[in-house]
C-alpha cells in the first residue's frame, strides 16, 4: 500500500537500547490509549441507549418472541359409538390466503415483489390446482385473496415449508362424519358455518363444545413451556368424547337390511331399532331413507329429522302383547283363559273383523297372538273397565314425551278419557292397537317393559362424555316397575309361540328362544283410514329365558297385496337378530332347541326362566 | 491469590524493610490478575446459565472416578471454562517468572511453527460454519489462528525492536512478518482475526516511533475503500488530504505523493469490484447485516436481533445471574462463545456491562503503564501488542453483539467459551506479567 521510499526523520535510535532514559512521549501513550478507548465510549453510549432508554421496548419484544398465543378454534368433541369407533370428529383444515403485494420467495431481495405467476408455478402442484386457475383467482387484487380451502395439515405444512412471504394459512376445524349416512339420523350435522342443524349435534350442542380458552404460554427456544405466569388450567386438554350406545356394526347391518327391504317393497320409509331392555340403551337406530351429513346440501331437509322418534303411527297388532299384559296385571284375564273368536263383533255400531275376516273359535291367548286375532283381543280387553284401561295407557306414557336424549322426541296421541270411556269403539280398537298413535321408539320402550320384567326404562343413545379412549360404563338404571314380572313372563311366553308357530315364524333362529309379534296396521289420514296404506312392523324380544334385547322393524307403506308384518318386517328383523346374536355374543338357549318350549305355551307362566339349566 | 500471598511473604522476608508497603501492593498485579479472573468467574456463571439444561443432565450421569470427573468437567462447559482458566493461570504464573528476553531465540521457530500449523489447518482442519479453523488432536481442538496472533506480536516486537521504523522502507519487514499469518488467516476465511492483525500492526508501529502521518497513510486505503463504496463524492475531499499528508511527511515528496495518489485511485477503483467478486456471499451479508438486521430476521440477522433484544431486556440492573430469560432458554445462538456479552447484558444489566467495560479499560490502562515502564523496546512493544489484541477483540466483539458492528466471529477475551483462545489469552497475560515484574524490579533498583 503506502510504501514510501526513504525515511524523513533522522532520529535514529541505537539498537537494543533500554528505553527508560528517553521514554515514549507521554502524548503518544495518551493517543494510543485514547484510540483504543474511543470504542469503549461509543460502546457505553450504545449500551445506555439499549439498556436504559430502550430497555422496556426490547424486553417487551423478548417476551413477545417467547410467548405463544393460541385462540380457540371452536373445536367440538368427537362422537364415538359404543365400541369407540369414531362417528363424528373435527379435523384441522387450512384456508390459504394470498397477499400478492407481499409475495417474496425465501432469499429474495426485500425490495422485489414476485408476480402471481411465479407463485402459481410453485403452488399449483401442491394444491392440485391448475396454474391458470390460481393466477385468475389472484387477479390483480393486492391482498386478502382466498386461494384454497380445506387443505389438510400435510399440504399446509408443505406450503409453509416453501417459506413464501405473502401467503397466510388459517387453521379452522371441519366436522367430518366418517360413517357417512349411517348415523346421520341421530347425530345430525353442522352446516358450513359450524352451526348444529340436526340430531345430537343440535340437542347436545353444549356438551359437544370444547371448553377452549385463548391462552398465552411462554416457551423456550426449543419449545419447552415455561412455568411462569400460568393461569390455572392452562394445560387442560379437553379430550372428552361423546359416547353413543349405538353399535356401528349393528347399525350398518340394520340399515342395509332395511334399505334393501324398503326398496324391494317400494316402501316410503322404514326404521329398525334395537334396544337393550335392561337399561334402555339403543344399539341400533337405523332409518331409511337418510342422508350423508358430509354432503347434507344434496338432500332434502325433510330427511334431517328422525321419523321413528318424531312421527306417530298406529302400532296395530304389535301393541297386542302390551294390552294382554295390562289385562293380566289387572287380573281380568287369567294366563290359561280362553276366548271365543267368532270372527266378527259389533261394537257401538261398528263392525270389527279379524284381518282375514275368518273366525278362530275358542282359543287361548297364545293363539290370539299367533293368529293376531282382533276379535279375540277385543273380547279379552272388554273385561277391563274402559277408564281403568285408559288410565293404564296413560300410565304407560302414551300421552307424554318419553324421557329420552333423542332429539325431538314427541308424545303419542290418545283419545281423551271421556271419549275413551263413553265410546265403546275406542277401547275396542285400542285392544288391537288402532285408534291411538305413538312413535316407534315408544313402542320399543313398551316392549322393553315386557322384556325386562315390567320396568319402564328410558330409551337413550348416549352414554356420556368420556376422556380419551376410555369407554363409558354401562348404565344400570332400574326404571320404574309398572307390571308384575310374572305377568310379563306369561306374555313373553305367548310371544315366543308367535315366533314358533305364528306369524313370526320367519324370525325363528335355531338354538335361540325368541319372542315376537307382527303388526300390519292401517294408516289413517285425518281420521280416515287410507285404503292400501299399511304400516308393517315386527317386534321381537330375545332371548326369552333372560330377555336382553327388543328389536323393532317398521316399514311404512310397502306396496303390494302381500305386504304384511310377516312378509315385510320379519325378514329384516331376522337379519338384525342374526347379527345381534353374533355381535353381542349371546349364547344359545342352554340345552333345549327352540322348538321344544313351544309345546308348553301358557305353562311357562311361572316357570318361564326354565332355561336356568 | 494463594500465590500472591506466598509471593508477598517471600518478598517481605527478602526485603524486610519499612516503606515497602507500596511496593508490595504493586508487587501483586491487582489489575492484571483481578480483571481477567473476575471475567472468567462471571463468564463461567453465564455459561452455566446458558447451558442450564445440559448441566442438569450432566449431574445425573456423574460417576465417581478420575475419568468420570474429567468427563464430567468436559461435558459441563462452565466447569470446562474454569478448568481451562486454571490451566491458563498456571501457565501465566510460570511465564511471569521468565525473562522475556530469553524467548527471543525461540521466536522465529515459534513463528514458523505457527505458519505451518495455519497451512495445516487449511489442509486437514475441521470446518465449521463455512470456515476451517481447527485442528483436532485427540480431545484438543487447536485453533492456530488464535496462537498466530500472539506469535505475530512477539516476532513483530522483536523485529521492530531490532529494526525501528525510521524510513518508509523499514515498514517492509514488519509488514512481511504480519502479512504471512494475516493472509493465511484471511483465506481460512476468518475475517475477524485478520482484522486483529491489522490493528496490532498499526498500534505497534505507532508505538515503535513511526510518525502519526504514516499511520494515517497506512490506514488511508481502508478509508478510501469505505468512502468509495458508501459516499463516492467524499473522495474529492479525502484523496487530496491524504496526498497532502504524504507530501508533508514523506521523503522524495513528488514521487511519494504521486505514488500515494495512484494507490488511492487504484483502491477506490477496485473496491466495488472486490466487494462483488472477492467476498463470499455470507461474508458480504455479515459485513452489512448489522446495518439492517431486519433484512434477514431468521438468518444471520436473527443473531443480531436476539442479541440486541437480550441485552436490552436486561435493563439497568439485569435479571440477576442465572436468571436471564432469553439466555436460559437459548434464544441467542452461540451465546456461550461469541455472544456471551448478550448474556451478561441480560443478566447483570447496564451496570454490569459498564463494569465489564471499565474492567477492560483498567486492564488497558495497566498494560499501557507496563508498556511505558518496560525495560526494553521489545518488551514494551510486546505488551502494547497484547493490549491491542485484547482491546480490539473486546471492542469489536461487543460492538458486534450490540448491533454496532459486523458479525465477525471474534471472541470476547477472558469471557467467551473457547479453550484454546483462553489459554492463549493467559499466555499473553503471563508475558505481560513478566514484563511488569521486570519493569518494577528496575524501578526498585
Amino acid at each position: 500500500m503506502t510504501d514510501p521510499e526513504a525515511g524523513r526523520r533522522s532520529r535514529r535510535r541505537p539498537r537494543q537500547r533500554v528505553i527508560p532514559l528517553e521514554p515514549v512521549p507521554a502524548a503518544r501513550m495518551r493517543w494510543v490509549f485514547t484510540l483504543l478507548c474511543l470504542g469503549l465510549i461509543g460502546l457505553m453510549g450504545r449500551m445506555a441507549w439499549l439498556q436504559v432508554m430502550q430497555s422496556s421496548a426490547l424486553e417487551a419484544r423478548a417476551r413477545s418472541v417467547q410467548t405463544q398465543r393460541t385462540d380457540p378454534l371452536g373445536t367440538r368433541r368427537p362422537i364415538v359409538d359404543r365400541a369407540g369407533r369414531l362417528v363424528a370428529l373435527d379435523e384441522e383444515r387450512f384456508r390459504l390466503w394470498a397477499h400478492p403485494n407481499n409475495f417474496r420467495f425465501p432469499g429474495d431481495d426485500p425490495s422485489v415483489v414476485r408476480q402471481p405467476l411465479d407463485l402459481a408455478r410453485r403452488l399449483s402442484g401442491l394444491l392440485a390446482l391448475p396454474m391458470a386457475d390460481l393466477v385468475q383467482r389472484m387477479g390483480d387484487r393486492p391482498s386478502g385473496i382466498r386461494l384454497a380451502e380445506g387443505l389438510d395439515p400435510e399440504t399446509a405444512s408443505e406450503v409453509r415449508r416453501l417459506g413464501i412471504s405473502g401467503l397466510d394459512l388459517e387453521a379452522y376445524s371441519h366436522r367430518v362424519y366418517p360413517q357417512g349416512n349411517l348415523f346421520a339420523n341421530v347425530v345430525g350435522f353442522l352446516n358450513l358455518e359450524r352451526e348444529p342443524q340436526a340430531g345430537l349435534e343440535q340437542s347436545r350442542d353444549r356438551d359437544l363444545q370444547r371448553h377452549e380458552q385463548s391462552r398465552s404460554l411462554r416457551r423456550g427456544a426449543d419449545g419447552t413451556p415455561l412455568p411462569d405466569n400460568l393461569s390455572p388450567g392452562i394445560f387442560f386438554g379437553d379430550d372428552l368424547r361423546l359416547q353413543l350406545t349405538l353399535d356401528a356394526r349393528l347399525q350398518e347391518l340394520a340399515a342395509k337390511a332395511l334399505a334393501a327391504q324398503v326398496k324391494e317393497w317400494s316402501a316410503k320409509k322404514g326404521v329398525a331399532i334395537v334396544m337393550d331392555v335392561r337399561n334402555g340403551e339403543l344399539l341400533a337406530l337405523a332409518s331409511t331413507p337418510t342422508y350423508d351429513p358430509n354432503r347434507y346440501w344434496d338432500f332434502p331437509p325433510a330427511l334431517f329429522r328422525e321419523w321413528s322418534v318424531q312421527d306417530l303411527y298406529e302400532p296395530g297388532s304389535t301393541f297386542k302383547p302390551i294390552n294382554l299384559a295390562i289385562a293380566l296385571q289387572e287380573k281380568v284375564i287369567g294366563p290359561n283363559d280362553t276366548v271365543n273368536d267368532i270372527g266378527q263383533l259389533q261394537i257401538g255400531g261398528w263392525p270389527i273383523f279379524n284381518h282375514d275376516k275368518g273366525a278362530n273359535g275358542v282359543i287361548d291367548f297364545a293363539t290370539v297372538l299367533q293368529v293376531s286375532s282382533n276379535v279375540g283381543m277385543v273380547q279379552a280387553m272388554r273385561n277391563l273397565e274402559p277408564l281403568r284401561y285408559w288410565q293404564w295407557l296413560s300410565k304407560l306414557g302414551l300421552e307424554s314425551k318419553p324421557d329420552t336424549d333423542l332429539p325431538g322426541a314427541v308424545a303419542g296421541q290418545l283419545k281423551t278419557s271421556q271419549q275413551f270411556t263413553t265410546q265403546p269403539i275406542e277401547p275396542a280398537t285400542a285392544a288391537f292397537g288402532q285408534g291411538f298413535s305413538l312413535t316407534p321408539l315408544k313402542l320399543v320402550q313398551l316392549h322393553a317393559l315386557l322384556a325386562n320384567g315390567g320396568r319402564m326404562v328410558s330409551p337413550h343413545i348416549t352414554r356420556g362424555l368420556r376422556s380419551g379412549d376410555g369407554l363409558a360404563r354401562r348404565n344400570r338404571t332400574l326404571g320404574q316397575p309398572l307390571i308384575r314380572p310374572e305377568v310379563t313372563r306369561t306374555v313373553l311366553a305367548w310371544m315366543e309361540s308367535v315366533v314358533e308357530k305364528g306369524s313370526g315364524k320367519g324370525a325363528r333362529t335355531a338354538g335361540y328362544r325368541i319372542g315376537g309379534k307382527t303388526g300390519t296396521a292401517q294408516k289413517a289420514l285425518n281420521g280416515v283410514y287410507v285404503p292400501g296404506a299399511k304400516i308393517c312392523s315386527f317386534v321381537a324380544t330375545l332371548p326369552i329365558e333372560d330377555p336382553r334385547y327388543v328389536v323393532l322393524v317398521v316399514v311404512d307403506e310397502p306396496q303390494g297385496g302381500n305386504a304384511y308384518g310377516s312378509t315385510v318386517a320379519v325378514p329384516v328383523a331376522k337379519q338384525i337378530i342374526d347379527g345381534l346374536l353374533v355381535i353381542e355374543k349371546i349364547p344359545p338357549s342352554g340345552g333345549r332347541t327352540a322348538h321344544q318350549p313351544a309345546r308348553r305355551p301358557a305353562v311357562a307362566l311361572d316357570g318361564a326362566p326354565a332355561s336356568a339349566g | 491469590m494463594v500465590w500472591g500471598a506466598w509471593r508477598r511473604r517471600r518478598r517481605s522476608s527478602l526485603h524486610a524493610h519499612a516503606g515497602s508497603q507500596l511496593r508490595r501492593r504493586q508487587e501483586f498485579e491487582l489489575v492484571l490478575w483481578g480483571v481477567p479472573l473476575a471475567m472468567v468467574a462471571i463468564s463461567s456463571l453465564l455459561i452455566l446459565s446458558i447451558e442450564r439444561q445440559d448441566a442438569l443432565e450432566g449431574w445425573s450421569s456423574f460417576s465417581f472416578s478420575l475419568l468420570g470427573l474429567l468427563q464430567f468437567i468436559n461435558s459441563q462447559l462452565w466447569l470446562s471454562q474454569l478448568a481451562t482458566a486454571l490451566f491458563g493461570i498456571v501457565v501465566a504464573l510460570l511465564l511471569a517468572k521468565f525473562r522475556l528476553e530469553r524467548f527471543k531465540p525461540l521466536l522465529l521457530p515459534i513463528y514458523i511453527t505457527t505458519v505451518i500449523s495455519l497451512i495445516a489447518v487449511k489442509v486437514i482442519g475441521t470446518s465449521a460454519l463455512g470456515a476451517q479453523r481447527w485442528i483436532s488432536i485427540g480431545p484438543f481442538n487447536i485453533q492456530p489462528s488464535e496462537f498466530a496472533k500472539l506469535s505475530a506480536i512477539l516476532l513483530l516486537a522483536a523485529v521492530l525492536d531490532r529494526f525501528p521504523v525510521e524510513r518508509p522502507v523499514d515498514l517492509l519487514r514488519p509488514l512481511g512478518v504480519i502479512s504471512i499469518p494475516w493472509a493465511l488467516v484471511f483465506i481460512q476465511p476468518d475475517l475477524g482475526t485478520s482484522l486483529v492483525f491489522g490493528a496490532m500492526l498499526l498500534t505497534m508501529l505507532y508505538w515503535s516511533g513511526m510518525p502519526f502521518e504514516w499511520l494515517v497513510l497506512l490506514l488511508s486505503p481502508l478509508v478510501t475503500a469505505l468512502v468509495s463504496g458508501l459516499i463516492p463524492w467524499a473522495l474529492a475531499l479525502w484523496v487530496p488530504l491524504i496526498v497532502l499528508i504524504a507530501y508533508r511527511s514523506l521523503p522524495w515528496k513528488r514521487m511519494a505523493s504521486a505514488f500515494v495518489l495512484i494507490v488511492q485511485a487504484t483502491v477506490a477503483g477496485i473496491t466495488p469490484w472486490l466487494w462483488m467478486h472477492g467476498l463470499k456471499d455470507y461474508q458480504r451479508d455479515r459485513l452489512v447485516l448489522f446495518l439492517d438486521p431486519g433484512k434477514d430476521p431468521l438468518g444471520g440477522g436473527y443473531h443480531l436481533l436476539q442479541s440486541t433484544v437480550g441485552i436490552g431486556s436486561g435493563g439497568l440492573f439485569g435479571t440477576g445471574l442465572l436468571q436471564g430469560q432469553l439466555t436460559k432458554l437459548r434464544f441467542i445462538p452461540e451465546q456461550h462463545t461469541d455472544f456471551i456479552f448478550s448474556a451478561l447484558g441480560e443478566e447483570v444489566g447496564y451496570l454490569g456491562t459498564v463494569l465489564l467495560v471499565i474492567g477492560f479499560a483498567l486492564l488497558m490502562t495497566r498494560l499501557v503503564q507496563v508498556a511505558n515502564r518496560a525495560r526494553t523496546d521489545f518488551e514494551s512493544l510486546m505488551v502494547i501488542g497484547v493490549a491491542t489484541m485484547v482491546m480490539f477483540q473486546a471492542v469489536v466483539n461487543i460492538f458486534m453483539t450490540i448491533g454496532l458492528g459486523p458479525i465477525t466471529g471474534i471472541p470476547l477475551p477472558f469471557m467467551s467459551y473457547g479453550r484454546f483462545a483462553m489459554v492463549v489469552n493467559f499466555i499473553a497475560l503471563g508475558l505481560c506479567l513478566s514484563v511488569a515484574r521486570r519493569g518494577r524490579q528496575q524501578q526498585l533498583r
